[in-house]
């Protein structure tokens, strides 16, 4: 699936980073693809949404080294024309992490990803960007301070549990409500769902009285349990949670 | 005018969710112009099976069955089987997918694809009313007009022709089904593919 366009002018650059300047056998660290979204455009989440597909990655390792599954940061919710999308925009990092075995042989580490996916302006293009890292093997592993912080700002956005978050269920029909009772009133929240058989509700949720907040969906195909992101803002702070939850039986 | 705008909008967005049809129902009779000139009305394929294909040829993931030549062989076996195939294309004019019928009938005779019709919708009011919200989004009508499957072609969701051999093809598992008499026994997918370009 190779681009129509020459490298350069892809509607996305990607980048492979790191966030170490060396390893070590038996450490862990940060390995990550960066999307930089040429304006106007936007690329996918892992449930897409109505249309569209997540991006993929393909990793080339050496063994003794296990490299996790992609860590997709919180979206943005997108709605045109009557058609829902969860997108990035502007920029993304895709975090990985990397476990080195205790006996890793070799003084350095050669990682290869194919990143693969789908950006939209006002078409959908199909591109692709092979990206290769080399990483010495030393006896300590040494962070680089600045991707550190960087890092960090970007694993923050990607949705953990959190018991400080209980939600309730209620289903009407096809009309899917979830209520959210955070620690703090929030300022404002967004619900993704993970689930690709639900839809959101396009009319926007709200937050109640008494500092709860509702989100509506629609089960659009029967599922028994279902997955959740949500965002919260509460002032400055913003929390991104990850929620499972058990489908009541349809009536 | 900015309100204005924001409730129109707000009607266009509801007329999409709230139409869409349970799988069923009757589907909704619908009169379009084809790419050949001549128009065409669900009705007049009534006691047929009638297969509609959401299409859009620009679009990559129409493009992964059309390219290796999947789609024409399931428009070549509906034909065969006595199936009435309609590729409908809801694109916008201006927008991705559009082409005017001299254009249309070049790529298709290009593509050697076979449909019944390839019908413009270029007001998007058919694929509303059917809420069409991918290219592909399949939909099979029996000979009764009631709409028994909905949805996804097959079941891997990408623009890769590869994954087409590898996937559970649920419109044919459908077709196969119906023409043996029998229920269908997955009457509803999520659909997979670019938005259609209203």
């Amino acid at each position: 699936m190779s681009s129509v366009f020459a490298e350069n002018e892809q509607l996305i650059k990607a980048h492979i980073l790191s966030n170490v300047t060396q390893t070590a056998p038996d450490a862990e660290f940060y390995v990550a693809v960066q999307f930089d979204i040429s304006d106007g455009s936007y690329t996918y989440w892992e449930n897409p949404g109505d249309a569209g597909v997540a991006p993929t990655f393909s990793w080339t390792a050496p063994e003794n080294v296990v490299i996790g599954k992609v860590m997709f940061p919180s979206p943005k919710l997108k709605i045109e024309e009557g058609i829902v999308n969860y997108v990035y925009e502007k920029k993304v990092l895709f975090l990985f992490p990397v476990k080195i075995a205790k006996d890793y042989p070799a003084p350095e580490l050669k990682l290869k990803v194919k990143a693969d996916w789908l950006v939209c302006k006002e078409a959908c293009i199909p591109e692709s960007e092979f990206l290769e890292l080399v990483i010495p093997v030393e006896n300590e592993q040494k962070f680089i301070d600045g991707h550190n912080v960087y890092f960090d700002k970007w694993r923050k956005k990607v949705p953990f549990q959190n018991d400080d978050l209980a939600v309730l269920v209620q289903l009407n029909g096809k009309a899917l409500s979830i209520t959210g009772k955070f620690k703090d009133k929030v300022d404002e929240f967004a619900v993704f769902p993970l689930t690709e058989e639900l839809l959101i509700d396009q009319k926007k949720g709200k937050i109640n009285d008494d500092g709860s907040f509702s989100q509506n969906f629609i089960v659009d195909i029967p599922v028994s349990k279902a997955d959740f992101v949500l965002h919260l803002r509460k002032g400055e702070k913003h929390y991104y949670i990850t929620k499972t939850i058990t489908v009541p039986k349809q009536q | 005018m900015k309100k204005l705008r924001m409730i129109f909008v707000a009607v266009f967005m509801m007329t999409i969710t709230a139409c869409a049809l349970d799988t069923g129902e009757k589907a909704p009779d619908f009169e379009l112009k084809g790419a050949d000139g001549k128009m065409y009305k669900l009705s007049d394929f009534k006691g047929k099976t009638v297969v509609l294909e959401t299409t859009n040829l620009s679009c990559p993931f129409i493009k992964k069955f059309y390219n290796a030549g999947a789609m024409q062989k399931y428009q070549a076996k509906a034909k065969k089987d006595g199936v009435v195939w309609l590729s409908i294309c809801a694109s916008a004019k201006g927008k991705e997918g559009y082409m005017e019928p001299d254009a249309i009938n070049k790529k298709l005779k290009e593509l050697k694809a076979v449909p019944t019709a390839y019908l413009i919708d270029a007001d998007g009011k058919v694929g509303k009313k059917y809420g069409m919200k991918t290219t592909p989004h399949m939909f099979i009508i029996s000979d009764k007009g009631n709409l028994v499957y909905q949805g996804a072609i097959d079941s891997i969701k990408s623009t890769d022709s590869d994954d087409i051999p590898k996937a559970t093809n649920y419109l044919q598992q459908a077709l196969t089904e119906i023409a043996a008499g029998k229920k269908v026994s997955v009457p509803k997918t999520k659909s997979y593919g670019c938005s259609v370009k209203y």
